[in-house]
């Protein structure tokens, strides 16, 4: 058995959203030992949440390892991912996702009823988390009559109902308030000083100081120091520029010629979205906003571009509305 | 599984218990129509006997009925035959459409008394119950008075005409102008007849009485099927619209370890319970709602098991629609 408790090799998880292809998780690779409190930390559209859905059982992964405790996760199905899910994991969902009708208690108690445990053992044994979050006083209480803190840490209660090996909570502290993400932040810390691995995810780098180990779930793909500009690039009819899903590093000018910007589509089959001529930028919106690129450019015609830094993009676009 | 059922059902109290409200009076509508059908098929055959027991009908050739197309002749026409002679009418008490019968009533001891006795002397008269009367009040087929002697119940035909008994003499000054004519002979065995004369049984006579409510039956029962198709459409749009609301609930359950098929259970038996519940209210509604009627409602019981078990049908497949939502719940929209 692997020494991490947790570990992930060469994750690939493709899906089809309108039509194309997307990959929010991409070659991943990450190792969590026992007891320690992981951050997953990246923008919206990271990954983040993928990787809590694949730990967790929940989605299939294009391919790729993943291992808890020895499990082979990927290849759960039916009853032995119900009791991976029942017993190795716990899940602490963003938002809270308490069932309304239920107390307190009973939501804590839920997973424990589902496995058909007597009611009165699974609601002593929720009594003993809700007192350990320090909810004794609110189990009869329904989750719209308690706190946003007060809910998580209901829910945090309830991802530990069967003791899990692996806490998985998303964005625990988002919808909160600083003082009731700080008391979240420090049951978190509780519970893993009890060899309990806690993996959150989480865009919020201030809780970085608090975690034992952060995980960065954004592509690192450095674009290119300002002032360095490469030749110009001569393409002939049909020749790729750039294309879909690949890191974005300059904005393209258009000195002669025609592109065409494509976007493929799952199915193998290309979309020509839009045409550029002469006098026009191309691939600007991927290295500003540091996004990978959402199309493929390919030449209409012989044509000449020149790379150009957002830097130099934006100075020339500026020079030019000025 | 089952405190989480109880649970959701509290939560959702006001929306389950205007839903079980909803079905229930549909279901009372369903319960009525079932038993009015049922009267319109009971009656005539109840009225037949009432007036004749067990016995056969000797009657002239191409009648329709005695009750429905009563012919009347002299008894000479019956000469062949040995049997009670009996005159049936139209006739009317005030302003009361009624069937009359003249016969007379030592032979079989029937229709059966609700109250007070057989009419033996002209201007006694035995009724229905739905006429109201008393025993001592007055009637008047025109310009014919009468007395009230006795009452009956459960004889009526053509859904709540009441019959109207009286002696043979006494029908025939009403109904004959005072002329000896009768309609039918009844016999306990079935004899020879002429060919101007054919005989039918109780069953025969009720049969044909009951020909000119075909078009009513066929009416009624085209409007059960309509609540029938309203009952499942309320079930299945509650059961399924409740399915849909749960989703997330669904995929957060299956997230922390439930399995599709306890929670599609739950969904299930949730449908079933709401449904019972309504049955129970409709039947005990209509037992209020049925005596306002003008004409008599006969529930039968078989009602209660087809109106029971269709509608708990009808929820199983309703709920057979939520059950795949939650099948097709993914506890990964539990991450949002």
């Amino acid at each position: 058995m692997s020494q991490h408790l947790v570990s992930v090799d060469d994750l690939v998880v493709e899906f089809v959203t309108d039509g194309y292809s997307v990959r929010p998780l991409d070659g991943f690779t990450m190792q969590a030992p026992a007891g320690r409190l992981v951050a997953l930390l990246g923008p919206s559209g990271s990954g983040k949440t993928t990787l809590l859905s694949i730990l967790s059982g929940m989605i299939q992964a294009t391919s790729g390892s993943v291992r808890v405790n020895g499990i082979d996760v990927l290849s759960l199905s039916g009853a032995a991912l119900e009791e991976y899910r029942r017993s190795t994991i716990g899940i602490v969902f963003q938002g809270f996702n308490l069932i309304p009708s239920l107390s307190a208690r009973e939501n804590v108690a839920a997973p424990l009823l589902l496995a058909g445990v007597k009611s009165k053992k699974a609601l002593a044994r929720a009594d003993e988390l809700l007192d350990e979050v320090g909810l004794a006083d609110r189990s009869g209480h329904k989750p719209l009559q308690l706190s946003g803190g007060q809910q998580q840490r209901v829910a945090v209660a309830r991802g530990l109902i069967s003791d899990p090996l692996v806490l998985l909570a998303d964005e625990p502290t988002a919808n909160l308030d600083h003082i009731s993400a700080e008391s979240v932040v420090d049951l978190l810390r509780r519970l893993r000083e009890r060899g309990r691995t806690i993996i959150i995810s989480t865009h919020d780098d201030r809780l970085l100081p608090a975690v034992d180990m952060v995980v960065a779930m954004h592509p690192d793909h450095p674009l290119p120091p300002a002032g360095e500009t490469p030749d110009d690039v001569e393409l002939e009819p049909g020749e790729i520029l750039f294309r879909q899903s690949s890191p974005s590093d300059f904005v393209y000018e258009i000195l002669h010629g025609t592109v065409e910007i494509l976007r493929e589509n799952a199915d193998g089959r290309h979309e020509i979205i839009a045409m550029r001529d002469a006098g026009s930028y191309v691939g600007e919106l991927g290295p500003m906003l540091g996004f990978l690129r959402s199309a493929t450019v390919r030449a209409g015609s012989r044509t000449r571009v020149r790379p150009m830094t957002i830097e130099t993009f934006r100075s020339n676009h500026d020079a030019r509305t000025t | 599984m089952l405190l989480l059922l109880l649970r959701d059902l509290q939560y959702r109290r006001w929306r389950v218990g205007l839903t079980i409200i909803l079905m229930a009076i549909v279901m009372t509508l369903l319960f009525i129509m079932s038993g009015i059908v049922n009267q319109f098929n009971a009656e005539a055959g109840l009225a037949t006997k009432q007036t004749a027991g067990e016995l056969n009908w000797v009657v002239t050739q191409g009648t329709g009925g005695p009750f429905t197309s009563p012919q009347p002749v002299t008894p000479e026409r019956f000469a062949a035959v040995d049997g009670e002679p009996v005159l049936l009418a139209p006739s009317a008490i005030d302003d009361t459409r009624i069937t009359l019968v003249g016969r007379a009533y030592s032979a079989n001891n029937t229709p059966d008394l609700l109250s007070g006795r057989y009419p033996t002397a002209a201007g006694e008269v035995l009724t229905d119950d739905t006429m109201g009367l008393s025993i001592g009040d007055a009637v008047n087929f025109g310009q014919v008075s009468g007395t009230v002697v006795g009452t009956t119940t459960d004889a009526t035909i053509l859904a709540g005409v009441p019959v109207t008994y009286v002696s043979l003499d006494f029908a025939q000054s009403i109904a004959a102008g005072g002329q000896d004519l009768i309609v039918a002979k009844l016999t306990s065995d079935t004899p020879a007849v002429p060919d101007h004369l054919k005989v039918m049984s109780g069953d025969d006579v009720a049969a044909v009485t009951l020909l000119p409510l075909d078009g009513a039956i066929s009416s009624i029962t085209l409007v059960q099927v309509l609540l029938w198709l309203i009952t499942i459409i309320i079930i299945a749009a509650i059961i399924y619209i409740t399915a849909l609301e749960r989703t997330r609930d669904f995929a957060v359950l299956k997230a922390v370890g439930g399995n599709t098929r306890n929670l599609g259970l739950s969904l299930l038996v949730q449908g079933v319970f709401m449904t019972l519940i309504a049955v129970l209210l409709a039947g005990i509604l209509q037992t209020f709602i049925a005596p306002s009627f003008p004409l008599k409602v006969r529930v039968p019981s078989t009602a209660w098991f087809s109106i029971a078990g269709g509608a708990a049908l009808a929820a199983l497949v309703a709920g057979a629609a939520g059950v795949m939502k939650v099948r097709s719940t993914s506890p990964a929209e539990a991450f949002g």
